[in-house]
């Protein structure tokens, strides 16, 4: 028997824990995207096995509850946006306008700018589906040649930088609307700049949302299309 | 709260299996979400326990997607060697997707203002 840390059921309380910590910060941070609470967690904890030299299938079977959950929860996405496709009053032009180009834009230029710069062809892959909500990206990024733990991270970087620079340029180019800057937030930045849409007000954040969803499924959609036409 | 969970996860039982038998090139939770969206649509409305069940869900996607992030660690090497395209494709192409997005949606928002005029991205400020 080896010390504490390679016992099965020690990895699961320490995640579970590292992000009640993580999420503490985030909240005294003032819910800034950088101290995103799943970006933090994942630092650690890939820190703490580095550390302990634990491998991560030993700590993957430790917390497969939540992997399996995690496909849940997507599948519990349908009840916000059910929710919001029934209080919001918009316009189905708008809503097919910014999915459309906001998710086409960001597989495309992502893709075609790390091609151009010398990525590797799995990694150029692995950028494609990074504007979907992640636990749906990184399915598929692996479906279409990527790596899914990369596609995993972009997606995150891509969720933290649109949070970040996100209401930025949409300030910069004038745009002042609630239903489109959450409906740009949303299908690029999924939940990370969700939650930046909902402190802006509660409709921008309920934009955000719907658009979060419908882009996931739309990158389901058009990343295999890019993957096949282009790579 | 066992009749939400088993209604989510039947749904999410129901996509995977789809996916899996029709060999379809798409996420199995997903086309679990489409089912669980259209039977809400048929049904009328998810019930208070289904609403609560969803919305915890939902609330901890952070949380739940920890240990699929962790697995980065197996792949140092490939992000490491092509850093450079990242740092500047992911930056990049997010915050060009972020006008795009945002310039569509504003010039159809004052093309349905102004009636049914088309009005073209250029002639947004």
């Amino acid at each position: 028997m080896g010390p504490f840390w390679t016992d099965i059921l020690f990895w699961l309380p320490a995640t579970l824990g590292v992000f009640w910590l993580a999420s503490a910060f985030y909240k005294r941070s003032g819910q800034s995207p950088l101290a995103n609470p799943t970006f933090l967690s994942i630092a650690a904890i890939a820190a703490l096995l580095l550390l302990t030299g634990v491998p991560y299938e030993t700590y993957s079977d430790s917390v497969s509850i939540l992997n399996y959950l995690l496909g849940t929860a997507v599948v519990a996405l349908a009840i916000p946006l059910h929710r919001n496709l029934r209080r919001l009053r918009g316009d189905w032009r708008i809503l097919s306008a910014a999915l459309l180009l906001g998710s086409a834009t960001s597989i495309l230029a992502g893709t075609l700018i790390a091609d151009q710069l010398g990525a590797a062809t799995a990694i150029t892959l692995s950028i494609a589906p990074k504007s979907a909500t992640a636990a749906v990206s990184m399915e598929i990024g692996q479906l279409i040649g990527g790596l899914a733990p990369v596609t995993a991270c972009l997606t995150i970087m891509t969720g933290v930088t649109g949070a970040v620079l996100g209401p930025l340029v949409l300030t910069g180019l004038g745009i002042a609307q609630a239903e489109a800057r959450g409906l740009a937030l949303g299908t690029v930045s999924h939940g990370i700049a969700t939650a930046r849409a909902f402190s802006e007000s509660e409709l921008t954040g309920c934009w955000a949302l719907v658009a979060m969803c419908l882009n996931t499924i739309l990158t389901a959609i058009l990343a295999p299309l890019v993957a096949a036409l282009l790579f | 709260m066992a009749k939400a969970l088993f209604i989510i996860m039947a749904f999410q039982c129901l996509g995977g299996l789809i996916v899996t038998s029709l060999g379809l090139l798409f996420p199995g939770p997903l086309c679990g979400m489409l089912l669980l969206l259209t039977y809400l649509m048929l049904s009328g409305g998810p019930e208070k326990e289904l609403n609560t069940a969803g919305d915890a869900l939902v609330a901890h996607l952070g949380l739940l997607f920890v240990p699929a992030g962790v697995s980065v660690i197996s792949f140092g090497d490939e992000i490491i060697g092509n850093l450079l395209p990242l740092a500047i494709a992911i930056p990049v192409s997010t915050a060009l997707a972020v006008a795009a997005a945002g310039l569509a949606a504003s010039a159809s928002a004052s093309g349905r203002s102004v009636g049914r005029a088309v009005v073209e991205e250029s002639s947004q400020p």
